[in-house]
This record gives structure tokens, sequence and C-alpha cells, in this order.
């Protein structure tokens, strides 16, 4: 057994990672190990580098990913439970989140466009340049993008997709009736495309769930890019002042 | 819920703020439901976020020293919504309303409900993920206590900034000045506040914050009648709270200091989990008027668990 | 735009606050500590004034003013040696080391209210002087004592010091025997103050405010030979000094005191020290042979009493207190009953009433040749309660001095916390002084049989009266009376038993001063009734002897036909005026109308001094009337002063020549 799936302790993780880190070491922490805990301060990734963060368990190809790991514009990318991982491909940039298989697909072996993107189970959020149309596939859904930022949640039964800004064209796999163009500012219109339903009846309105502005924005800065909007969805909400 | 069963105070505050809070509560939300497709929305389908939380206060009467504290415990539920409306691509207002109560287990006068509505202007200068975002504030609160005393209405009117640190770590921070007016001038306070807020994105999940504040203006103790608080008190009144025995609230100059640690924790769908402490000094401006008198400190802990579900 | 339902989600948020709130603005309860407490008006709200004020023809009231203060401390400081309380206290000794100087601290619940720091000492030279630092704090609610005071005055919380008084028993300025001062200083200035407001009834003239409890005299100001008003002399004093109102040291009645909890400062601890300033008390009153000196020649050798003056009957309440002469006991007990009260069976009205109302400035009062006023004993008290009657002729020496005081007028007792403590719900007072009045012949209950309280409408006709005729029509007066704004004249009788009388005219009667006219000598008989709102007067009623013609007239009297009748006598071998109101008398009076020689005065001062026996607040109770008439006179009643008899009669010529005159402004 994996010593991380004995890992369900936040607390414990974060101590194990910082002391994986030498954060104890006696001299002050890398700088590597306190942006692990800390956050870092986003900015274009340097070239030749693809990981941003890594949160638990991710592997690249099979092999265990690390903060040098390079992600090819072919790569599969695998997270565990409990698990996260935030990385670029050329000038796309995404957060996958936990039990997330992700497959990046490119018109050339070498090439870091993407052209393509397989999410076969899990949830990841993405960014992509404009100018360049992009296909995004999951079980039962097929999108078609160009230079949006979207998220979508695959499980076997439906897809959850939201055009956080952008134009996407979005069909439902198995019954070609079902077809929708989506131009959102700010997650005008989250989907979900299902399968089974009644001809014309598998893509239906959704809530928004489990993405954030601030997300958005942290993976366009690492690809040197801005979110189209200003200020993130709904207002700054710190603790009430009640005493 | 019928009246005739009604002998215990706190059973009627629940009655109370069922009648006043509740009811009035739901309409919220059926309005709130009716929200159209134009409207902007927040990061929920409806828009509501209600709350419902416990705190135990271990100083409610804000007394200065340990024999003269008294303990208790308030049950609150809370229902807002706001609307983001653009002005231009760089500032927009933010509308927020708030509805709720509080009752109280050991003094029933210091429930409440209340009504709150506000009003932010905000401006922020690009994308880009380190630009801060400041705003202009204002917002009034009506409220009704079982005590008549401190009925009435507060206002708070100022400025704030938000700037990311980290992916993390955000750092908050407000310049405020509040007032009050209420039924009795005891309770008629007024202050001018800092308040920096810390809050960090724990990587596993939810949000720990640190929360510190110092305000000067006008402070509220209650207590027994004595020479010191008769020395340092602008006003005072025999309070309709705290009748047996019967205590005097008196209002004073102050400087309090506020510290707040919190974490925040997701909890289900559209939900989380809050859970606080909070510390906090007062140390009057004035000294008592004879040797050897020494300046009272008012010390207060209150711990709140708050869970929060947006609609 | 706005979205309509934004619009009315705003709308409904701000409708729950306005419902919700309705606050706003301070409440009735709140108390700003920084306000004195509330000491609002009760009865006549004449509270340490004289009620004898000394009115000038000008409607000022002498006692009361700024002239009055300044001739007195020109009297006992003319230097200004002792004009701030740092001159005063180093005048008087004070932390000098020398001597004996003690402290106690404790709370005045009957008096004043006061948590007073008392300062008292005796210098080597035998003076006494004592310093009290008053605290009031505002707690809230009405004027009285709070525990908070004496904390105050504990801690010495400058923030509640209101007051600094101060009295010395010292000489005069021109030396000779000691007598009492009376000083107040301002806490923040250290100056000595012209006013002073005790009892949050407004500002008094010093030394008024002192002396009125004190048992000082308030005596008119009288010219000097060079016509400057100065503070008078009172002819049977010791000291023969200006300034020496005959005002005495108050005994310290522990057992009304409030004390604090802090230790040094509780009645245990502080006993001691309140015997030793009791002592001190009784060092300053003069010693009557018939009394016992109480103090230990070791503190002070007390002065003979000269039979004239004040005989030290308050030494009889310190002396019973501790335990008898020497004073033993070193608690003090309050269990003083004088034998008359006792063997009279009023054991009660003495305690609920006399003891808590009246005694403290009482026996303070008096003098050798008359001391009535001291309350003593039963009979001097129940000389102040006669009941006359409805008619002529009329009781012999009546008095309604009590019931004109406590039920009428409301102007005793004569300090506010003691007033309203009298009049209060669970007061035993009322109910005492009722039934003694009533067991006198007064009516001092409602129709429902409460007890007559101050501050309903009191019809004041004025005096009965001998009026002529042919002298003009006459006008009368219903000023003097009390709590009233509306009034209603009418005659009830008259000669010819017709009502109305024939020929006899009332104009304006429903004014303050109509005008009678007679067309017939004889009797008649008015009655006024005086209302406030809704409340109604009892009527009261006039009785005016209308004769042709009066000699001299009414508006004729002058101060010489005053002092015919006090040079001579009413008939052959009568006792007249002079005979005992002059110099070298045995208990001879306060004021003489004659000099050693036994010749009529015709110095400046003595029409002021004689004008200063009027009180034109009630007229009824000038001396100047009623001693000659029989009211506590050591002379009796002189001849012409029959008071039982109708208006008119030449057994009262010299009585109606006086009240004329009074009448008429008392014109010199």
């Amino acid at each position: 057994m994996s010593r991380s799936r004995d890992i369900d302790d936040p607390r414990r993780r974060l101590l194990i990672r910082a002391l994986a880190a030498g954060f104890f070491s006696g001299s002050l922490a890398s700088p590597k190990a306190m942006a692990q805990i800390l956050g870092g301060r986003p900015a274009p990734l340097p070239p030749g580098q693809s990981v941003y963060r890594i949160d638990g368990q991710v592997q690249v190809d099979g092999a265990p990913a690390t903060m040098d790991t390079r992600i090819a514009a072919n790569s599969t990318i695998e997270t565990g439970p409990n698990s996260q991982v935030i990385y670029v491909v050329g000038a796309s940039a995404f957060i996958q989140r936990s039990e997330s298989r992700v497959t990046m697909e490119t018109k050339e072996s070498d090439s870091v466009v993407l052209s393509g993107l397989q999410l076969l189970t899990g949830k990841i959020l993405s960014v992509f340049p404009g100018g360049n149309p992009v296909r995004l596939t999951t079980r039962n859904a097929t999108i078609g993008i160009r230079g949006t930022g979207v998220y979508m949640e695959s499980d076997p039964e439906q897809t959850y997709f939201c055009t956080c800004y952008g134009v996407a064209d979005i069909g439902a796999t198995a019954d070609p009736a079902s077809q929708e163009t989506v131009v959102s500012s700010q997650h005008d219109r989250p989907l979900y495309i299902l399968t089974g339903e009644q001809a014309g009846q598998n893509i239906r309105r959704a809530p928004f769930i489990n993405h954030t502005d601030q997300e958005l924005m942290l993976i366009e800065t690492l690809v040197g890019r801005t979110t189209p909007f200003v200020f993130p969805k709904g207002e700054y909400s710190g603790p009430r002042r009640t005493y | 819920m019928g009246r005739g069963a009604l002998t215990d105070p706190f059973a009627e505050q629940v009655h109370t703020v069922w009648r006043i809070a509740i009811l009035p509560l739901l309409s919220l939300c059926s309005v709130a439901h009716a929200q159209s497709a134009e409207d902007v929305t927040v990061d929920s389908p409806f828009g509501v976020r209600v709350d419902a939380g416990y705190m135990y206060d271990n100083n409610v009467n804000r007394a200065p020293n340990g024999q003269q504290r008294l303990t208790d415990q308030f049950y609150s539920l809370n229902a807002s919504a706001s609307r983001s409306l653009p002005v231009n691509a760089t500032s927009r207002v933010v509308l927020n309303g708030v509805f709720g109560g509080d009752m109280t287990r050991f003094f029933p006068k210091l429930g409440r409900v209340f009504g709150e509505v506000g009003a932010a202007f905000e401006y922020r200068k690009s994308a880009e993920f380190y630009a801060p975002t400041f705003s202009l504030f204002a917002r009034g609160t009506a409220e009704h206590f079982g005590s008549e005393q401190r009925s009435g209405y507060r206002y708070s009117v100022g400025v704030s900034a938000l700037q990311p640190i980290t992916d993390r770590i955000d750092l908050f921070g407000v310049l405020a000045h509040s007032g009050r007016n209420a039924n009795s001038s005891v309770f008629d306070a007024n202050d001018n506040s800092v308040q920096l807020s810390l809050e960090y994105s724990v990587p596993s999940d939810g949000t720990l914050y640190l929360i510190g504040e110092y305000r000067k203006g006008n402070a509220v103790s209650t207590g027994p009648q004595s020479l010191v608080n008769l020395d340092i008190a602008q006003v005072f009144v025999a309070d309709d709270a705290y009748t047996n025995p019967q205590l005097i609230s008196y209002r004073f100059e102050a400087k309090t200091v506020i510290a707040t640690l919190g974490y925040n924790l997701p909890f289900g769908s559209y939900g989380s989990m809050d859970l606080s402490w909070r510390w906090a000094q007062s140390t009057p401006t004035q000294s008592p008027n004879f040797p050897g008198a020494s300046t009272p400190r008012y010390v207060d802990n209150q711990f709140m668990v708050v869970y929060l579900k947006r609609f | 735009m706005i979205p309509r339902r934004l619009v009315v989600f705003a709308g409904s948020a701000l409708m729950t606050l306005m419902l919700a709130a309705c606050g706003g603005g301070g409440s009735g309860g709140d108390i700003l500590p920084s306000q004195p407490q509330v000491s609002s008006a009760s009865g006549s709200d004449s509270f340490l004034l004289f009620p004898n004020p000394q009115v000038q023809p000008d409607g000022s009231l002498q006692t009361n003013s700024t002239a009055y203060t300044q001739a007195y401390y020109a009297a006992i400081d003319p230097t200004n040696a002792k004009d701030t309380l740092v001159k005063w206290k180093a005048a008087n000794g004070f932390d000098t080391g020398t001597g004996t100087q003690i402290t106690a601290v404790f709370g005045d619940s009957r008096d004043l209210g006061y948590g007073r720091r008392m300062t008292a000492r005796i210098s080597p030279d035998g003076t006494i002087a004592f310093l009290v630092e008053n605290y009031l704090t505002n707690p809230g609610g009405a004027y009285a004592l709070s525990q908070l005071s004496i904390d105050a005055a504990v801690v010495r919380d400058t923030r509640w010091l209101t007051l600094i008084n101060a009295i010395e028993f010292s000489p005069g300025p021109a030396g000779g025997t000691s007598f009492a001062k009376f000083f107040n200083f301002d806490p923040s200035t250290g100056r000595r103050q012209s006013t002073v407001d005790l009892d949050g009834r407004g500002e008094k003239a010093m030394p008024g405010p002192c002396i009125t409890c004190h048992g000082g005299r308030g005596d008119a100001l009288t010219p000097d030979a060079t016509g400057k008003l100065v503070f008078n002399i009172v002819q049977n004093s010791a000291s023969g000094a200006r300034g020496d109102v005959q005002a005495q040291l108050a005994p310290f009645e522990v057992g009304t005191f409030k004390f604090s909890t802090t230790a040094g400062f509780t009645r245990e601890e502080q006993e001691a020290t309140l015997k030793t300033m009791n002592e001190l008390v009784l060092c300053t009153y003069p010693l009557s042979p018939s009394r016992p000196s109480g103090v230990s020649q070791n503190i002070c050798k007390r002065r003979n009493a000269v039979a004239s003056e004040w005989q030290g009957t308050a030494s009889d309440l310190i002396i019973n207190a501790y335990g008898g002469d020497g004073l033993p006991n070193s608690a003090f007990l309050d269990t003083f009953m004088p034998a008359d009260w006792s063997s009279s069976g009023q054991q009660a009205l003495y305690q609920n009433v006399v003891v808590p109302s009246c005694r403290g400035c009482h026996t303070l009062r008096g003098t050798g040749a008359q001391s009535d006023i001291d309350l003593t004993t039963f009979a001097k008290f129940q000389s102040f309660a006669k009941f006359q009657g409805n008619d002529y002729p009329k009781l012999h020496g009546f008095d309604d001095r009590i019931k004109a005081h406590v039920i009428d007028r409301g102007d005793m007792p004569l300090a506010k916390i003691i007033y309203d403590a009298f009049w209060s719900a669970t007061s035993p007072g009322p109910a005492a002084i009722a039934a003694f009045l009533e067991a006198q012949g007064f009516t001092v209950r409602d129709a429902a049989g409460a007890v007559l309280q101050p501050g309903r409408p009191i019809a004041d006709p004025g005096p009965d009266r001998v009026v002529g005729r042919t002298q003009g029509p006459t006008t009368l007066s219903a000023v003097r009376s009390l709590f009233a704004d509306a009034y209603s004249w009418s005659i009830v009788s008259g000669p010819d038993g017709v009502t109305p009388p024939t020929g006899a005219t009332l104009t304006n009667p429903n004014s303050v001063n109509p005008t009678f006219s007679a067309a017939t000598d004889g009797k008649y008989v008015l009655q006024l009734v005086v209302s406030n709102g809704s409340r109604q007067s009892d009527p009261a009623r006039l009785t005016l002897v209308v004769q042709s013609a009066l000699v001299p007239a009414a508006t004729a009297i002058g101060f010489a036909d005053v002092t015919n009748v006090l040079q001579k006598p009413p008939c052959s071998g009568c006792v007249k005026c002079i005979d005992c109101h002059k110099p070298n008398v045995p208990s001879g009076p306060p004021v003489f109308f004659a000099d050693a020689s036994g010749s009529l005065r015709a110095d400046a001062a003595f029409y002021a001094e004689i004008r200063s026996r009027i009180n034109f607040t009630d007229i009824s109770a000038s001396p100047l009337l009623r001693k000659p008439s029989g009211n506590h006179h050591g002379g009796g009643q002189l001849g012409g002063f029959d008071t039982s008899v109708l208006p008119g009669d030449p057994a009262r010529a010299n009585y109606d020549l006086f009240l004329n005159w009074i009448l008429n402004g008392a014109p010199q």
C-alpha cells in the first residue's frame, strides 16, 4: 500500500511534505518547499518548467511527477486521491484535481501546441490561448473551443462543463441532436452533458461548482495572460465584524 | 408553537425569533429564487447565503475582572445576499443585504433581530494576479433587541484593500469609522478602526485566517456600580438586560485591540464550517480620579462555530 | 440597468430595517455622572432660607443677597485674612503638628447627603475648627446619600469633591468671646465662595444656608454711623461682635451616619475619633449652671453661659449618648428622651417627628429667657400648636406655627433631604404630626383621610384688622396665599345680618388685590378661596371691623407711632417694652429698644432692627406682633396686644396700630 494512501489527515500530509522538503532541517526551507506550503508567487513559468505545484500523488506518463517533470503535449497525467497538480503545456495551463486522468493531444509529436485534451475521468480547470482551436473530449461529450477558460468534470453518467469565458461548441457524443454553442464572459452557462436522455435532451443547465475565478487568474498568470474579467465572481467576504 | 407552552425565556426567544426572523428569512430566500438570468449571479445558484452559528462568550457583559464577568451562549441564524453591478471594466458596485437574529441562553434580552444593507464601490486596475482590489464601503444596520436600550441602528463607512501575497495568502486591510445610535445613549458608540486580515488557503482544504484590529472610540461595560466605573463613565444606565441583580451599563472612551484566529473548512456542496476564537481587550483612555486607582482592563474571549451554506 | 427584482429586494430590506429598529436617541434612564443629582422642588422650595428672609422695599430677600454675604465677611474677616482655603487652614493651624487634629469619614444620610471627610482640630489657644470635604457622586436617582459618595470621600476622589465647608470657633477680629464662623471654599480654586448650593436647589448667599440649621439668627443688616449697611449685632450675645449670629456647632449624631466598609473607615474604627469630635463640639457650647460639663478639663474648659444666650441645650444629647457626665462610653448611642416628653407619654411623637425632622436644628436655638423653640419638652412643642377656633373671642396664646410651617407652607423641615424623608410614603412622621395637631383641634386631613401636604392651594386673605370707613376703600391682598394662581373673594356677612350685607362692595373680587367698601360700621366677614388648576383651597375667612375713622389713619402710621408704643406703658403701672429691651437686663432679649439709660434709641440702626422683626412673607408670624401678644415672649402679653378680641377693641389697639403700619409697608 502506498504510503500516501495512509495519509488522510491534511495536517499530517502538510507536515510530511514539509519534512520531505527539508523544512525543518535546520537551514531555512528552500523556496520550493516554502512555496509548497505558503503558496507561490504566480508568474510565467520559466522555459522548460511544466509543473507549478504538486500536491499529493501525481504521475505523468506512468512515472511519479516532480517539480522538474516536463509535461509534453501528448502526455498523460494522472492524480491520485487527495491530490492536485498545476502545470503548463505550451501556452495552456491546467489545474488537475484529485483522481483525474488527462491525456494531452497534439498534431505533432514534439509540438507544445495542444490540439486536444481527453478527460477520461476526474476534474480539470483549463485555459487555452486564443486563435488555436482545441478539441476537448470526455466519455460523453465533445467540445470545441478557441481561446477559452473552461472547467470540466467527467464521470460515466455525465460531463459537467463550464465555459468560464470565451466560445465553446458543445455536443453530446451519443446524441448529435444535442448541440449547443455557448458564448460566455464569466461562467454564464454551466452545463451537464448527459447520456441516455431523449434525443436533443442530453444537454442541460448546471449549477456553478467546484472552481473559482482566483484559480483561473492563477493559471492564466502562469502562461503570461490575464482573465478577461477583472473582479473574481462574488465579493470578498472576510469574516464579519461582530465584536 | 403554542403561546401557552412558553414558560422558559429561552423558549420564548425561540418563538420570537421564529416569528420575527425565520419566516422573513424564508421569504427572503423566495425573493432570491426569483432572480432572473440577467442578474449578475454569485458563485451559487440563487446568490443567497445562510449561516447558523453558536458562540460562547466568557465575558458577555465586558466586565473588568473575573468576579464580575458573566458568560453566555449565542445562537445565530442569518441570511445574506449580494449583487454586483458593473460600472466599467475596472470598477463595480456591490450591494448586499443581511437579515438575521441571535438568541441567547442566559440573558434573553441580549437577543436581537436585525437587517442590514450595504454597498461598496470596488476598483481593480487590471486582472493581473497581484493587482489589489480597493473598496469604498458603507453599511447600515437596524437592530431590535429584547433590550429596548440597545435597539437602534448602526453604520460603518470606510475603505479596504485586498492584496494577494501568494496564491495561498491574501492580505486584507480596512480603515473604518463606525457609529451606533441606540435608544439609550449608553449604547451610542463611535469608533475608528484599522484592521488587517491574513488568509491562508490550507493546501489540504479550507482557509486559516488571522485578523488583528485596533479601535479607538467608545466601549460599553456592564457591572455593579462602583466608584471606578462612575469615574470613567460618560453616561450610564440601569441595564434592562441585567436586572437580577440589577447592573449598570456605562459607556467610556477606550482603546481596543482585537485578535481573531479562525479556520474555515469547506463542508459539503456550497457549504463551509467556520471555527474561530476572538480575543479582545479594551483599555479606558481615562483613569479613575483617586490615588492608588488602577485603570481597569476589559478582556473578552469568544469561541464561535458557524455553518455557512450557499443556495 | 438595475434589475427590477433587485429594486424590490432593496426596498424590502430597507423596510425591514425601519420596522426592526425604531431606535435612536437617548432613553429616560440615562444618567450623566458629570451632572449633579436631580434635586427637584418640593414644598415651598425655600430650603435653607430663613422663614423671615428680610424682604426689602424693593422685594429682594436681604438674607439671600450679595450685600448680606459681604457684610458678614466684612464683620468676621475684615482684612480678608481667610479668603482662601490655604489662608484659612493656616490661620487655624491645620497640618502644623500643633494641637490635636483628627479626621473621620462618613456619609451624612439625614441632612445633606454627602460623603464627608471631616478634619477637626483644637489649637493650643483653644480655638476649634472643622474642615469638611463634601463628596457627592451621581449614581442616578434623586438627591440623597449614596454609598459611592462615602467611597469617594474615603479615597478622596476629586472628581466628586463638590463642596468644602469650614467652621471655626474663635474670637472675632477684635478678640473677646469665641463664636462660630462659617466659610465655604471652591474645591477647584480654593477661593472663599459667597454663595453655595448645598442641596441642588440653587445658589444661596452665605452664611444663610449654614446658619439656618446651625441655630443662627437671620437679622437684617443695619446702618452704621456712616449709613453703611453692616452685619447686625445681636444685643444679648456674649461676644457682642458683629458676625456672631448665635450659631452653634451641631452634635455629631453618629447613629444617623453611614460608613464605608473599607478597612480603617468603618464605624467601629472611627467611633473614638467621632467621640473626640463631639467633645470638641461640647467645648464650643456655653455651660449652663444647670448642666454638667461633659468634657474633661484636659480637653477644654467650657465658658459659663450668660443668662440671655443659648444655654448649651444640645449638650444634653451628647452627654446622654456617651453615658453621662464624663462621657464614659466609647460608642455613641442615641437613647435621649427628654424627661417631659417621656412623662407626657409622647415618646412616639418625639421619636417619629422631633428626632428625625426637628431636633437637629432646633436644639441649637433658644435663649435663657425664651427657649420654647428648642422643643426639649412636650409643653414647648405644644406651645406652637394651639388652635384658636373660628370666631371671636379667640383662645389666648393661639399659635399655629407647626401647622403653618409643616402642613401648609412646607418650609419645615428646612433641609431638603429631611423634608423629603418626612413626607416619604414609609415615614411615620405625617401620621404622628397629624394625630398631634388633630388633638389640638386643627384640621389636617382631606376628605379621604389623607394627611394634607404642602403644595396644595392655601388661601391667605391677610390678618383680621380694623379699617376706617371714611378714609378710603380698603385694599385687600391675597398675595401671601400659597400655591395659587386664581382668586375668589366674597363677602360672607355684615353687621345687618344680610348676605351680602347692604352697602358693602368688593371691586375685582377675582383678583389678588380687590378693594372693599362698606357703607356702615361694624364687623364684616369676607372669604377667600384660591385655586391652582383644578385644585381648590379651603376657604379662609377675614374679619374686617369697619369704624368710621381710625386715629391715626392706617396710611398715616409712622415709625414714631410705633416707638411711642414701645416706650409708653399701656396703662398705669403696666410693663412697657423698653423695661426689658435695653442693656444690662439679665436674660435680656436680643434687640434693644432703649439705650443703657433707658431712653428710646435714636441711632440709625434702630429702625432697621425694628423692621427686622417683621416677616413680610407671613405677616402674622412677625415677632413684632407675636411677641407682645404673648407668643413665646419673656414679657408675656402686653397691654394693647390682646388678639383674643375683635380688631378695633381697645384691648388690642397697639396690635392694630402695629398691624396697620406693617400692612402699609412699615414706613419710617
